[in-house]
C-alpha cells in the first residue's frame, strides 16, 4: 500500500458538488496510512478540482499552506524532469514535540503566564446587551443572517 | 503530544461523525495535468514530512504515534 494515493474521477458537472463533499467527509483512519488522502475530479465542463484531505490530527492551517505551497514547487520541478529541492527541515516531528512539551515546563512559560494575567488583571468584562439571555446550556442551534454594515457606520 | 492526544479525544469521541474533524484542502487546477507528476509530487511530501507519515493507535500503555518509514508502504 502506498504512502499516499491519488486518485482520479471523471464526473458529470450535475452532483460534482456533493461529490467533492462525499470525498471531504470520509472517515479517515487513524491507525493505518495513508492519512492523507487525494483525489482529482475531472469535471466534464473542463474544471480541475484537486482534493486533499487530511485529519486535524496531523495538520492545521499554517500546515496547509506549506502543503499547497510545496506541492506546486515539486510539481513544476519533477514536471521540468528536475529533482525537487527544498529547504532542509531543521527539525524532526518528533524533536518537535519533545520541545513543544518541554516549554511548558520552563520558566519563561510561566512568566509568560504571567505577563498576561498581570496586563488582564481587572480587566472590565464587555457587558454586551442582548435581547434574549442565552440558555446555560448551549444548544448550537441558530440561524444566518446576512446584512450590510453602511458606510459611514463601517468608517467609525 | 498534548494536541495530538487533544484530538485523538475528539476523532474517538465522533464515534462514526470523525470526519468532522477532516481538513480539507481544495485546488482548482486550470489547464492541463499530468496525473503521474502530481502523484510523484504527494508522495514526494509525504516521504519528505514525518507527520504525513505518522499514525496513531491506543494500547495498554497509552496512545502511541510511530512514525511509518519511508518505502516501507
Amino acid at each position: 500500500m502506498a504512502n499516499v494515493d491519488l486518485r482520479i474521477e471523471d464526473i458529470e458537472e450535475e452532483g460534482a458538488q456533493e461529490k467533492i463533499v462525499l470525498e471531504i467527509n470520509q472517515i479517515i483512519p487513524l491507525d493505518k496510512l495513508p492519512l492523507i488522502r487525494a483525489k482529482l475530479f475531472r469535471i466534464k465542463n473542463g474544471e480541475q478540482i484537486l482534493v486533499i484531505v487530511q485529519p486535524h490530527i496531523i495538520t492545521d492551517g499554517w500546515s496547509l499552506k506549506i502543503i499547497r505551497e510545496e506541492l506546486f514547487k515539486c510539481y513544476s520541478m519533477l514536471f521540468r524532469k528536475q529533482s525537487p529541492r527544498m529547504t532542509n527541515i531543521k527539525i524532526s516531528y518528533f524533536e518537535y514535540i519533545d520541545k513543544m512539551g518541554s516549554l511548558t515546563k520552563k520558566k519563561k512559560y510561566f512568566s509568560d503566564i504571567n505577563y498576561w494575567k498581570n496586563k488582564l488583571d481587572g480587566i472590565q468584562k464587555l457587558h454586551f446587551p442582548y435581547d434574549y439571555a442565552r440558555n446555560n446550556v448551549e444548544t448550537f442551534s441558530g440561524r444566518r443572517q446576512t446584512f450590510l454594515i453602511k458606510q459611514d457606520l463601517f468608517k467609525k | 503530544m498534548e494536541s495530538q492526544k487533544n484530538f485523538y479525544f475528539l476523532y474517538r469521541s465522533q464515534g462514526k461523525h470523525a470526519f468532522v474533524y477532516n481538513v480539507p484542502l481544495v485546488l482548482e487546477i486550470s489547464g492541463p495535468i499530468d496525473c503521474e507528476v502530481l502523484s510523484k509530487s504527494l508522495r514526494f511530501l509525504v516521504e519528505r514530512h514525518e507527520v504525513l507519515r505518522t499514525i496513531f493507535y491506543e494500547t495498554s500503555e497509552g496512545l502511541i504515534q510511530e512514525v511509518i518509514e519511508k518505502h516501507s508502504g
